[in-house]
This record gives structure tokens, C-alpha cells and sequence, in this order.
């Protein structure tokens, strides 16, 4: 027998990632079958009557739903003690009585440490309003923040530009500044090549690349993936470019993007080559160089020696006719599409999936911290006789989930389908690269640095069994 | 800053804010003391201090960073100019008493080495800190030192622990937070106030170092191609 | 090595990402956000992107900060404002008989029985229930404020505000006193006596000794004294003591001086100094001043008026022009005075929130700790106050500082902004006054504007900044 408990509280907020990690908490409790801690977004709201809770007709997105099931040994009042307890210890702690309220603006926070970089990841709906704040304020700005319309990145790059100050994104997940790493970001030796990406994953594919080849990387500006299009027309590409020209510590810069609007990519090619600084262009679509490619022919400017990209583990032959790829990074997946299709594998026969996009993240956070929607997916694809080869990428760094491999090996372990995996890492990533990479060879998989290397391969397997 | 012993080496542990050093990692810990710290011990690899681990969550570089004929410049600093500073650590006397007087500006060698490692008080005797200002002023510029490397590592012995370190540093070109502001900030508007930053560093470490880089600089005048 | 950029980080947001940073050892400001006021999101996304706003914020706030306000005569309403029989000024956004409440509707009938329309000041129900032969005007759209029912008519005396740099003037009447008075709705014979007495002894005196010390090149500063009020306690909303008492000091020897009867001199300096509220009616219209000087801005979200008339809170912004945003008028939270209780207090009623729309009263709370046991606070209570009105101002008044917080100045210019996306309404420090016309003050306590007025004045906002967009793309 068990005993729903729904409440509703106002006045309280917690971002989606925290709540994710308050109810992981709570369901772990003794007495308790299942919990949500949750605001009650529409979505939300249908994840907790699937779960069975009845929620109340009144409930807004304003409100947090913290809802509990208790079996028979369940006691209601400590369960809801310890809800309290792990939303008040996440909440920015006031370090002393009421006088030091955390700022409850980005302007306030910034009178109170002027100069610092500013980094936005609100909902997309109230992101260009904090990012003012860091702008009117002199400050840079990184907006993690999806979900911003366009004429609002215009709005807010247009008034950069003219203060010579930067607004990497919307949209932008990985950043590396002054040598610190900025939203989901590898760890990174300082050195000569610095970044300008309008992908994040595709900038953290090349951190791995160059860590494994021994060149650092002093700086990486993300811009947002749509800075290349013509509505945007590239104007934080332009003020990333200039502030690389700038650094003497710069020998050679790289802009990986996938290729801009015609009429963004004459001014664009006109600017770069006004530059000082020698900029090498990596433009993904079909019929250009990959990832991969890219970087090994920075490292040749470089005059560095291109090394193999490594591979771990051996998987077994195809067992079915189709390529199922399941993907963490969006550029990961645009990637391995190029090159399916480069390939000439029929529509059909292969289905890659960004579980990173929009429709998988609404409401619910990103599959580099929480892996619970792919794992699902994996097991039916597993279970599919029609999947012949399943193609993965796994990436590491900070703010992706400390243990990938964790849940991951075991999943891979023993299906059916041959599995090849790229793990996207440097050496020094906090989840420890080879730790990682070792736990998924030893379940079976088949592991590599590169993406397109790893997609060729899962080509190939996939072509073996026709 | 708290200066731990590992494998021979010094690795120092700077608190949130502090400066930082060639050998040490930096912390947001709020506070550190060396008579409130309980114990520090490696295991697999992380540092653990105080019972918590130290986990590297980002590489900084410490390199010294480049220092261009234009930045350098003509006369020598007034530092090593004429009549010896009549405060603390001049030209005469330091701390510990180190007489530099007989130092050719245009060129430290292997002799002065020798006059200068292991001498003077403190966890970092007053003449390394000269010799690491040197040898980091001359890799800024990119000009080699070899003879002078040599004599340094040859003379390590004869230094703390922790001193040897940062010589070490200072030969592969590793340098400390304000010293390589001092180096940046050569032949511009700042550079009066990053010298008086970095001369406060420490008891007289900073004031060594910075001899140290005018003493280097004073030596490359007129060396360094443009 | 690349040039070290500033190593601090603000983090806005998922809090993930500011504990990633933490862990690279990376000083890391979380901000503490919470979804806007529903339904604001746009509307604060088109505003903070207008290119006018910050320039224009940046205009109105330093106008109002450079606001000098001297005091350079007293004169009967009649001279200073133009005002003729029938017209009655009131506190508040504008408002219609039928909807005052009992305070303002008893201050109505003791005014119109003061300017001799009626005889009997019951008799004026009927008058302005007609509504023909007498008008309903906000002091507001007269230069002018006035504290509670704020009812102004011809033959009372106002104070005259002045910026010399300017020219620019504001008024307001003589403050009656504490008890049963015409503010709070009283209109008894003694009431009117009272009155009579302010409008022929009390001004015609006051005028003199003013006059005089413009005379002399001396006048009173009230900006001035407002700043020294600060250092001493006074909030100058509920608390007015030491400015009372510093006013009396500046003029006390001019009204001597002006020859009057002695016992009118004397009843006049008793009348003065036995009232600590004197000084809110100098208070008020040197904020009304300096706010007025940030009017009109195009794109400045800059708040520069909050009044309450009993019925209605309404705010007016700086780049909306004249337009009034109203809600209900809220009853405050405090303590009630005897056995008053929550049920006895009529909802918000004055002018006198313009000190809070200047940075006092409210804001400046924290340098005015014995006022928070009247209002039912603890000292804590009172700094973090001020702190949180930091969070929905534009910027500080540096004449106006508090000593408990390290001289801050007090959080000034309200930003329509700011509130929408933090919530946080502007505080008010307020007496209560009675439901009942007449019963007097039965409280004070604290209170916020209706929270629907700051989304309104945002979309009105909003619509003028995307008209100015619209007219300037090319057709």
C-alpha cells in the first residue's frame, strides 16, 4: 500500500539541474517508492501524472511540485524535512545574516565585482536581459541559454560590437577563457592555438584532437550557432577573431562552424585574411574535411607531427542492417550524418538521433549530465533486430556527469549489436579519460578519440555484413 | 601559501586570492596556515590536505611571458643604477647579508652563481630570488643562459628544498603570478606599480625577484635582436 | 602565454555550471535568480534592449540627483498654484468621489466647509456627489503633494520648493499636527479652527521669517537638512524628528524677527516644535523636486512617482510622460495603535511615498533602527532593507548616506525594470490611518505597491520602445 503526498510551494525556484539532483536524492530515501521535485511546467506536469500523481488544476510554472510516494515504512514529515533540507543547501547561501543576500541580478552582482565574465544559462526567455546587464556593465559574456529568438541576439551582439566587448552564444555550451573552462569544458594545457566555435561539442572534438597531439590551447570563444547566418552576420566571429589577433600568445587560430551564409562568408573571408594571426577554416557540411581532418592539418601548420588517433577495444561483426547513431553532442551527430551519407547508405539505414536537441531538453537537463533518456533508448535499439551497428560519443570535462562509463559499460555489456563509441576527452578531464575509455573497451565496445574516425568504422562494420 | 614537501620536490598550496608561484597549485580555500594545517598525504596521485583532496581542475600557465626588444629598455632600471638603495634589500645588503656589489650588471656568470645560491635568510635565500628574477627576465626574452643554467643546477644542493624548486621553475621558464606581471607590464605605463607588487610578495622574495628581472634586463639592453 | 583576462566569474543560472567552475578554482558570484513577474519576459527583453534605456536611465537618475531644493517662500495655494474656489487637489492617482474613501471623503467636506461652500461639512456630501460646482485633481498635476488625504484647497498655505539652478518649484501645505486632523479625515469645529488659524497666523509668519532668510542669502536647504536627518535617525517618511527640530533651529530666529506678535511667535514655535511630523510636509516636496527633474525621458524606466489616493496605488515613469499605472491600494502590516486592528485601517493613502521614490522612508530604513519596533521589525530587518531596495534602484544618492552601512548612499531611482525581474516591490514605510473618516491615525507599519502596477508601466514601456523601433526601419 502506498500513499501519494503532492504539495505545492510558491516562492521558491530552483533550476531544472538542481531539481533533477533534489529528487534523485529524496527517492533514495528509506520509505520512499517515488519522488519529483519539480516546477510545474506543462511538461513536468505530464512526467508527474505518468508517474500517477494526481496534481492540483491550480498549479503554474511558478510553482514547485514536490511530489512523494510512500510505501507502508514511508514517514511523510521526514521525507519533506529532507526535501527542505536539499533545496535550502543549494540554494547561493547567504553568508551572513539578511545583509548579505546573494545579488538577485546579474547587475547587482556585478556592482558588487566589477570586471568579471558574465555567464547566462537562465531560460532562453529572460537570457537577454541578464546578458545586458553584463554588457551595459563592460563585461563579456557567455550565454549557455538556448531558446533565444534571433532578434535578440542581434540586439545584443549589435551593442557588443560597438563596445568591443563579446556575446558568446546563444546557444553556446563550451568556452575556454583565460585558461578557465566555461559550461561543459575540458580540461586544457595553455598553448599557442585558440578556437572560435560556433558548435560546442565540435570545439571540445578538437581540444581532444590537439590534447592527444601534445599542442595546448590558450583560448576558446564560443559564438553560438547561429553568429555564421545572415541574419547575425558573424558578429561575434568577427570580435573572437580580433581579440585572437590581439594575444600574443596566439600563434594560429581555428574556426570551426558549419559553413556560413554566402552572404556572411565573402566579409568573413575578406576579415580573416586581414588578420595578423593565421586563421585556419573548419567548415563542416558534406564534401568538406571532418573534425579530424581539420585538426590534423592545423597540427601540419603547426609543424607538429600527426599522430594516430587511438583506438581501444574490438567489437564484433554486424548483426542487423541498420546504423542506429545516439549522440550527446549536436555536432558529433552532424558529423557522423556527413559522412553516413557521404557514404551512400540509403535514408532507411541509418537513424542518428541528437538527444542534445530541443525536443529531448525541454524541462529536463542536457544528456551530458543526466543519460537516463539515451539508456532507454539504447536498450530498445539493443533489442531491435534490425540494428546492425549502434555509433555513440561519450563526452567528458566539466559539467558532464562524473561517471559516464558508470551506467554506460554495463548497458553495452553484452547486447547483441557491435557497439563503437568516441570518447571526447583530454587527459586531465575530471572523469579521467583513460579510466573512462578502459571500462567501455572492457564491456565490448570499441573506443576512439575521433568521431569521424569512429563513424567510418561503424561504416565499415555496418558494410561488412551486406 | 603552505609549502609541502613531495617526492624531494616543494609543491605549495596557495589560498584563494593569493598570489601564486611557479610550484604551487591554487585554491578557493578560504584560508591556510601552516600551524592549522593537520596533515597532507598522496594518494593515487591527488594531493590531500587537511583531509580534503586537491583535485586539478584546470592547468595554468606559468611561463614567463614574452618580453620584445621594444619593451626593453635602453638605460638600465634605475634599480641597479648608480648608488645602492638605502632600504632593506639593496644593492649593498640584503637579507642575510648577500653583497652583490662585485655583480657585473651586463652579466651574471658562473662565479656569481656560486656568490649567490643558498645565500641569505628565509625559505628562499635572498640571492635565488635574484638568480630566478634573472633567469626568468632571460627567458622572457628568449635569450640562452647555458652556461648559468648549468652552474645553478650544480649549486642546488647547497639550497632549501623549496628554493631548489623554484630555481628549477625558473630555469625551464616558469615564473610567479607577479613576476610575470612585472615582466608584462616592462616599458609600459604599470610598470612602477606591478615592480612595487611584486617587491611585496613575501618578506623579501619579492624584492628579489625584481632585482633579480632589473638585473637581467640591465644585462639584455642592447642584446636582443628586435 | 596568453594575456590573463579577469579570472572572476558571475554565474546567472543553472547552478552546475558555477559548481563546475568552483572546481577549477575559479572565483565564481552566483547570482540568485528567480523567474520574472508572470508574464513580463518579453516585454523586459524588449525594454532591455532598447538602445535609449540605459543613456536615458543614466539622464534621469543624475537630474534627480543634482537637485537642489532651497525653500523660498510660503504662500496661500490660491497665489502659489492658481488655484480657484471649487478645486480641490488630492493625494493619489486621480479618483472620483463615488470611489474615495472615508479619510479623503472627510478631509473633502472639512475643505469644502473650510472655503466656505458649505456651512456644515456634512453638507458637502451632497456637493460633491453632484459634482458640478467642484473638481477632483491629483496634487500631482500641480507641482504639488500632500501627505494622507493630501487635500489642498485655495485659502490654504503651501510651502514653495525651489531649485535655484533651475527655477523649477514644488509645494505642499503645512503639516496640522498629530490626533484628529484634516488628513486623516477629521473635519470637527476644532479641526477647522485649527486650519483657520494655520491659514491666518501660522503662514502669513512663516512667510516672513522665510522671506527673510532668502533675504539674506540664507535660505533653508532642505536637501541639506534631509542629509543630515539621515546621520541622525530620521528616515523622513515616519520619521521626521531631527529635521522638524533642525528646521525649527534655521528658522526659529528669522520668525522672531519678524516682528509678529509675540504670543502668535510663540504659539507658532509650540506649534512647530510639538509636532515631530513638521518636517515630512518639507520632506515630501523636496523629493517631488528632484523626482520631477527626471521626468520625461524617452526610454527611462526610471519610477518617479508613488502616491496613493485611499483607494488606488499609482506609479508614473519617467519615460511614460504623465500616464498613471494603478491597483488596489494595499493595507499596511504593522502595529496597531490601542485596540485598532486590521480590520479598523483604511488601505494606503498619501503622497508621502515619494520619499521612498527618492531613496527614503523605506529605503533608507537601515539608518532609522528605532523605527522598526513602530513598524514591528527587528534591526536586521531594517538593514537588509535598504540592501534588497540596492537590488530594484538605479544607482545611489551620494548626499543622502547611511553611516551603518559604510556610508552607502540610499538606493535611488526605482527601476520599473529591476522590480518585474526580481519581484522585490518597493518598500514604504507608512502611518495608517483610520477607515472610518476622522478616527485619526490607528498604526503604522510597512507596505508595497500593488504588484500588478510594475507589469503594466513595463508593457507601456515596451510598446513605446517597439513604435520607436517600427518608425525607425526603413519603410
Amino acid at each position: 500500500m502506498t500513499t501519494d503526498h503532492v504539495e505545492l510551494r510558491t516562492g521558491v525556484y530552483a533550476d531544472s539541474v538542481t531539481l533533477l539532483q533534489v529528487s534523485r536524492q529524496v527517492q533514495q530515501l528509506p520509505g520512499v517508492t517515488a519522488a519529483q521535485v519539480a516546477m510545474a511546467t506543462p511538461l513536468n506536469v505530464e512526467v508527474l501524472e505518468r508517474m500517477r500523481f494526481a496534481i492540483p488544476d491550480e498549479a503554474t510554472v511558478n510553482h514547485l511540485v514536490v511530489a512523494i510516494r510512500l510505501d507502508d515504512d514511508g514517514e511523510l514529515d521526514a521525507v519533506r524535512a529532507e526535501v527542505d533540507r536539499a533545496l535550502t543547501d543549494r540554494r547561493p547561501a547567504a553568508s551572513g545574516p539578511t545583509e548579505d543576500a546573494p545579488p538577485r541580478t546579474t547587475d547587482a552582482a556585478l556592482r558588487r565585482e566589477p570586471g568579471s565574465l558574465v555567464l547566462v544559462s537562465v531560460p532562453g526567455p529572460s537570457a537577454a536581459v541578464e546578458a545586458m546587464d553584463a554588457l551595459e556593465s563592460g563585461s563579456d559574456v557567455m550565454v549557455f541559454s538556448d531558446n533565444v529568438p534571433v532578434e535578440q541576439e542581434v540586439a545584443l551582439k549589435r551593442y557588443a560590437a560597438d563596445r568591443d566587448l563579446l556575446v558568446m552564444g546563444p546557444d553556446c555550451g563550451t568556452a575556454v577563457v583565460g585558461g578557465i573552462g566555461l559550461g561543459f569544458a575540458n580540461v586544457v594545457t595553455p598553448g599557442p592555438v585558440g578556437i572560435v566555435a560556433a558548435s560546442g561539442t565540435g570545439c571540445q572534438q578538437v581540444l581532444a584532437l590537439l590534447d592527444h597531439a601534445g599542442v595546448g590551447v590558450g583560448t576558446a570563444f564560443g559564438v553560438g550557432g547561429r553568429d555564421l547566418s545572415a541574419e547575425v552576420g558573424g558578429l561575434a566571429t568577427r570580435t573572437a577573431l580580433a581579440r585572437l589577433d590581439r594575444d600574443p600568445g596566439v600563434e594560429l587560430a581555428m574556426l570551426i562552424s558549419k559553413p556560413p551564409a554566402d552572404a556572411v562568408a565573402d566579409a568573413l573571408t575578406a576579415y580573416t585574411g586581414s588578420l595578423g594571426t593565421p586563421v585556419h577554416l573548419a567548415l563542416l557540411g558534406a564534401g568538406r574535411p571532418d573534425l579530424t581532418a581539420a585538426t590534423e592539418d592545423l597540427l601540419r601548420a603547426l609543424g607538429r607531427e600527426v599522430p594516430t588517433w587511438p583506438v581501444r577495444g574490438e567489437t564484433r561483426a554486424a548483426t542487423g542492417s541498420r546504423l542506429q547513431g545516439l549522440f550527446v553532442g549536436g555536432t558529433m551527430k552532424q558529423e557522423a550524418a556527413v559522412l553516413v551519407s557521404a557514404a551512400g547508405v540509403a535514408p532507411g539505414a541509418a537513424e542518428l538521433v541528437d538527444f542534445g536537441d530541443d525536443e529531448y531538453t525541454t524541462g529536463r537537463a542536457h544528456p551530458m549530465i543526466d543519460p537516463s533518456l539515451r539508456l532507454e533508448r539504447l536498450a530498445e535499439v539493443a533489442a531491435d533486430e534490425t540494428t546492425g551497428v549502434v555509433l555513440m560519443d561519450v563526452v567528458l570535462g566539466h559539467g558532464a556527469e562524473e561517471d559516464p562509463a558508470a551506467a554506460l559499460a554495463p548497458a553495452i555489456e553484452g547486447i547483441g549489436p557491435p557497439v563503437v563509441i568516441t570518447v571526447v576527452g583530454t587527459s586531465h578531464d575530471p572523469q579521467g579519460l583513460d579510466r573512462q575509455v578502459d571500462a567501455l573497451a572492457a564491456a565490448g565496445a570499441e573506443v576512439h578519440l575521433s568521431n569521424a574516425h569512429a563513424t567510418r568504422r561503424a561504416l565499415a562494420i555496418l558494410g561488412g555484413s551486406r | 601559501m603552505v609549502h609541502l614537501e613531495v617526492a624531494g620536490g616543494a609543491v605549495g598550496v596557495a589560498a584563494a586570492g593569493a598570489p601564486g608561484l611557479p610550484h604551487s597549485l591554487r585554491t578557493n580555500l578560504v584560508s591556510l596556515s601552516s600551524s592549522g594545517v593537520p596533515t597532507a598525504y598522496l594518494d593515487s596521485g591527488i594531493l590531500h590536505l587537511g583531509g580534503r583532496a586537491l583535485v586539478v581542475g584546470r592547468l595554468v600557465d606559468v611561463r614567463a611571458p614574452r618580453l620584445d626588444s621594444a619593451r626593453i629598455p635602453t638605460a638600465s632600471p634605475a634599480a641597479v643604477q648608480g648608488t645602492p638603495r638605502s632600504h632593506g634589500a639593496g644593492l649593498v645588503a640584503g637579507p642575510g647579508g648577500v653583497d652583490i656589489r662585485h655583480i657585473d650588471v651586463r652579466h651574471i656568470d658562473p662565479v656569481a652563481v656560486a656568490g649567490l645560491v643558498g645565500r641569505g635568510d628565509g625559505l628562499t635565500p635572498f640571492g635565488d630570488d635574484v638568480l630566478c628574477g634573472w633567469l626568468a627576465a632571460h627567458r622572457a626574452a628568449c635569450v640562452a643562459t647555458q652556461a648559468v643554467d648549468d652552474a645553478v643546477r650544480r649549486a642546488l644542493p647547497r639550497t632549501t628544498t623549496l628554493s631548489a624548486t623554484l630555481l628549477e621553475c625558473a630555469l625551464a621558464g616558469e615564473v610567479a603570478d607577479l613576476a610575470a606581471g612585472y615582466l608584462r607590464a616592462l616599458g609600459t605605463p604599470s610598470e612602477r606599480a606591478a615592480r612595487a607588487a611584486l617587491a611585496a610578495l613575501g618578506h623579501s622574495s619579492g624584492e628579489g625577484l625584481a632585482l633579480g628581472i632589473d638585473l637581467g634586463v640591465a644585462g639584455l639592453v642592447g642584446r636582443v635582436a628586435a | 602565454m596568453s594575456t590573463p583576462t579577469s579570472e572572476r566569474v558571475v554565474s546567472v543560472g543553472v547552478d552546475l555550471l558555477a559548481q563546475a567552475l568552483e572546481n577549477q578554482a575559479a572565483p565564481v558570484s552566483r547570482v540568485d535568480w528567480r523567474p520574472p513577474l508572470a508574464g513580463t519576459e518579453h516585454d523586459l527583453a524588449t525594454v532591455a534592449l532598447d538602445p535609449l534605456r540605459p543613456g536615458a536611465n543614466a539622464r534621469a537618475l543624475e537630474r534627480m540627483l543634482a537637485v537642489q531644493a532651497v525653500l523660498v517662500d510660503v504662500l496661500p495655494a490660491h497665489e502659489a498654484l492658481g488655484l480657484e474656489a471649487g478645486r480641490f487637489l488630492h493625494a493619489g492617482p486621480p479618483i472620483a468621489w463615488e470611489r474615495a474613501s472615508g479619510p479623503l471623503r472627510g478631509a473633502l467636506m472639512g475643505a469644502a466647509a473650510l472655503e466656505g461652500l458649505v456651512d456644515d461639512p456634512e453638507d458637502a456630501v451632497a456637493l460633491f456627489e453632484a459634482g458640478t460646482s467642484v473638481s477632483l485633481e491629483p496634487c500631482h498635476h500641480h507641482r504639488c503633494v500632500g501627505p494622507m488625504a493630501g487635500v489642498v484647497t485655495p485659502s490654504m498655505w503651501v510651502f514653495v520648493l525651489e531649485d535655484p539652478a533651475t527655477g523649477a518649484r514644488t509645494h505642499c501645505t503645512l503639516n496640522e499636527g498629530l490626533g484628529k486632523v484634516l488628513r486623516y479625515g477629521a473635519y470637527s469645529p476644532e479641526v477647522l479652527t485649527r486650519l483657520r488659524w494655520m491659514n491666518e497666523v501660522l503662514g502669513p509668519l512663516l512667510q516672513g521669517a522665510v522671506r527673510a532668510t532668502t533675504d539674506d542669502g540664507e535660505p533653508v536647504d532642505v536637501t541639506a537638512i534631509l542629509g543630515q536627518m539621515l546621520q541622525m535617525g530620521d528616515e523622513a517618511h515616519n520619521r521626521n524628528r531631527a529635521g522638524t527640530l533642525m528646521f525649527l533651529r534655521d528658522l526659529g530666529p528669522a520668525l522672531v524677527a519678524t516682528g509678529g506678535d509675540v504670543a502668535d511667535v510663540a504659539e507658532a514655535l509650540r506649534f512647530v516644535g510639538g509636532n515631530d511630523h513638521f518636517f515630512l510636509n518639507l520632506a515630501m516636496p523636496a523629493c517631488k523636486l528632484a523626482l520631477d527633474a527626471g521626468r520625461d525621458v524617452p526610454g527611462s524606466t526610471m519610477v518617479v512617482a508613488m502616491s496613493r489616493n485611499g483607494t488606488d496605488f499609482g506609479i508614473q515613469v519617467s519615460g511614460t510622460g504623465d500616464e498613471w499605472f494603478t491597483g488596489p491600494a494595499q493595507i499596511a502590516d504593522g502595529l496597531y495603535l490601542g485596540d485598532f486592528g486590521p480590520d479598523d485601517a483604511n488601505p494606503d493613502i498619501g503622497d508621502s511615498a515619494i520619499t521612498e521614490t527618492a531613496g527614503l522612508g523605506g529605503f533608507a530604513m537601515a539608518t532609522a533602527p528605532a523605527i522598526v519596533r513602530f513598524v514591528g521589525g527587528s534591526v536586521p530587518d531594517a538593514l537588509a532593507t535598504t540592501r534588497r531596495m540596492q537590488e530594484i534602484t538605479l544607482g545611489e544618492n551620494p548626499r543622502w548616506s547611511v553611516p551603518i552601512l559604510e556610508f552607502a548612499g540610499v538606493p535611488s531611482g526605482i527601476d520599473v525594470s529591476k522590480v518585474c525581474r526580481t519581484g522585490i516591490l518597493p518598500q514604504i514605510n507608512t502611518g495608517m490611518a483610520g477607515r472610518v473618516a476622522g478616527i485619526g491615525q490607528v498604526g503604522a507599519g510597512l507596505v508595497t505597491p500593488p504588484d500588478e502596477i510594475f507589469p503594466k508601466a513595463l508593457t507601456r514601456l515596451a510598446q513605446l520602445t517597439a513604435g520607436r523601433a517600427a518608425s525607425r526601419r526603413p519603410a
